[in-house]
């Protein structure tokens, strides 16, 4: 037999998911190719079972058709698929950010363990546990489409159209240089006064809110997050997709992580004779959490962009 | 032709070739030698959509098969059983009835 012939027909063969009689399927296969062949070019040779083999189809798609019997999840889960798991990992991702906000392991049914933040490598936690929540996920339904009880879950409102979401507006370049500019400010005070958060605004000496190490570090995120936001934005000229949002969401978390997992220490100028810190620690952890969220659904909008591409298909 | 009419021309011929492919095998054939037959006839059909129907056909006991070894080369040749002409028949009065409505339906709507 010729080789690429031999190629095409394992490769169904690889993808062929019937009960029995694959060997007659593909001796068919074969048997159609060779005439149609013959007939067509006149003579056998590997060249004209290329073109027939190429006419034939992408052999998934061809061992798709013979496809019978259940499916291991229903179509009526499977749409809802992504959102489950968004939902859960919605839930797994505070956890997560818990463990690193009050630097802690965790057990917690059913995603059974969070380690304590010991290290930067914590941060793969977050991958980790995505692709734990659509395996479980997927376990579920699987389990639930194979049993024949009837039960209904409370399915989540989800658009009914198969279109991703509307993308951002696309980057204007007043923006960018509006935002260069911004930061050529942030940067330039920054440099002069070693601090961009002031208790006081009495020119030329202004006062510090923290004390000088605290002023640097928390200056040098906040400086960091703002590069971030001007990177991705540069980006989105030369290319564009829900996967920048998900990387921008990245470095704005591990910047969050740095900033929860320092061992710089904070005085906060007494401002007013009240004591700032607590307000600033819950001002953190309402920052921890908006970019959480931010990230999660950055993660969502790529989800449905990656369907929709695979639909496309 | 749009997205649109391609995927509900697709919906169409899919019960249409069932019907075809049970009228046609009256006579003994190999699927090679539907595909040609049905070309002659100004149909066009994918040999990967008409063997898995084959297959099925043939599974529902509609159809047989039986491997012969014609020009050096084995071919699956099939054949209508007799369950299969019984569904072909009432199948067939069913297409005409819905060809009948749906002239009528044309004729109705053309008056409007």
């Amino acid at each position: 037999m010729y080789k690429n012939l031999e190629e095409y027909l394992t490769e169904i063969r690889h993808h062929l998911s019937v009960k029995q009689g694959a060997d007659e399927i593909l001796t068919e296969i074969e048997s159609h190719i060779l005439e149609k062949t013959e007939q067509s070019y006149g003579e056998i040779t590997a060249d004209s079972l290329q073109k027939t083999i190429a006419d034939y189809g992408n052999p998934r798609h061809v061992a798709e058709k013979y496809m019978e019997g259940e499916q291991l999840i229903s179509p009526v889960y499977k749409k809802y698929l992504l959102a489950y798991t968004g939902i859960l990992f919605a839930f797994h991702f505070v956890l997560i950010l818990f463990a690193m906000i009050f630097k802690r392991s965790m057990v917690a049914f059913p995603f059974i363990y969070i380690p304590k933040p010991d290290s930067f490598w914590f941060i793969l936690n977050i991958p980790t546990a995505l692709i734990f929540d659509l395996g479980l996920v997927g376990l579920f339904f699987y389990f639930f489409t194979h049993k024949s009880f009837r039960f209904r879950l409370p399915w989540p409102k989800i658009s009914k159209s198969p279109q991703p979401e509307k993308p951002d507006n696309p980057p204007k370049a007043i923006t960018l240089i509006l935002m260069l500019l911004g930061f050529a400010l942030v940067l330039f005070t920054f440099i002069k006064y070693k601090t961009l958060f002031f208790a006081s605004l009495n020119f030329p000496n202004p006062e510090s809110l923290f004390n000088p190490t605290a002023s640097i570090f928390y200056s040098w995120v906040l400086l960091n997050i703002f590069a971030n936001e001007i990177i991705f934005y540069i980006v989105r000229f030369f290319t564009d997709g829900p996967w920048i949002r998900v990387l921008k969401n990245t470095v704005h978390l591990i910047l969050f992580w740095l900033l929860w997992n320092s061992s710089v220490e904070v005085q906060a100028t007494q401002v007013t004779g009240f004591d700032l810190y607590p307000f600033l620690v819950g001002l953190l952890v309402f920052l921890t959490v908006c970019v959480g969220l931010s990230f999660i659904s950055s993660l969502v909008q790529m989800g449905k962009w990656l369907a929709h591409k695979a639909r496309d298909l | 032709m749009t997205e649109d009419t391609q995927y509900l021309a697709t919906e169409m011929n899919r019960g249409f070739l069932q019907v075809l492919v049970l009228v046609i095998l009256e006579k003994s054939m190999y699927g090679y030698m539907m595909i040609k037959h049905l070309e002659k006839n100004g149909y066009t059909v994918e040999e990967n959509t008409l063997y898995p129907l084959l297959r099925r056909l043939e599974k529902n006991l509609l159809i047989k098969s039986e491997w012969s070894v014609k020009e050096g080369r084995p071919k699956k040749f099939y054949v209508i059983t007799p369950k299969g002409k019984q569904v072909q028949h009432k199948l067939l009065e069913i297409w005409k009835k819905q060809n009948l409505i749906l002239e009528k339906s044309m004729e109705e709507h053309k008056n409007v």
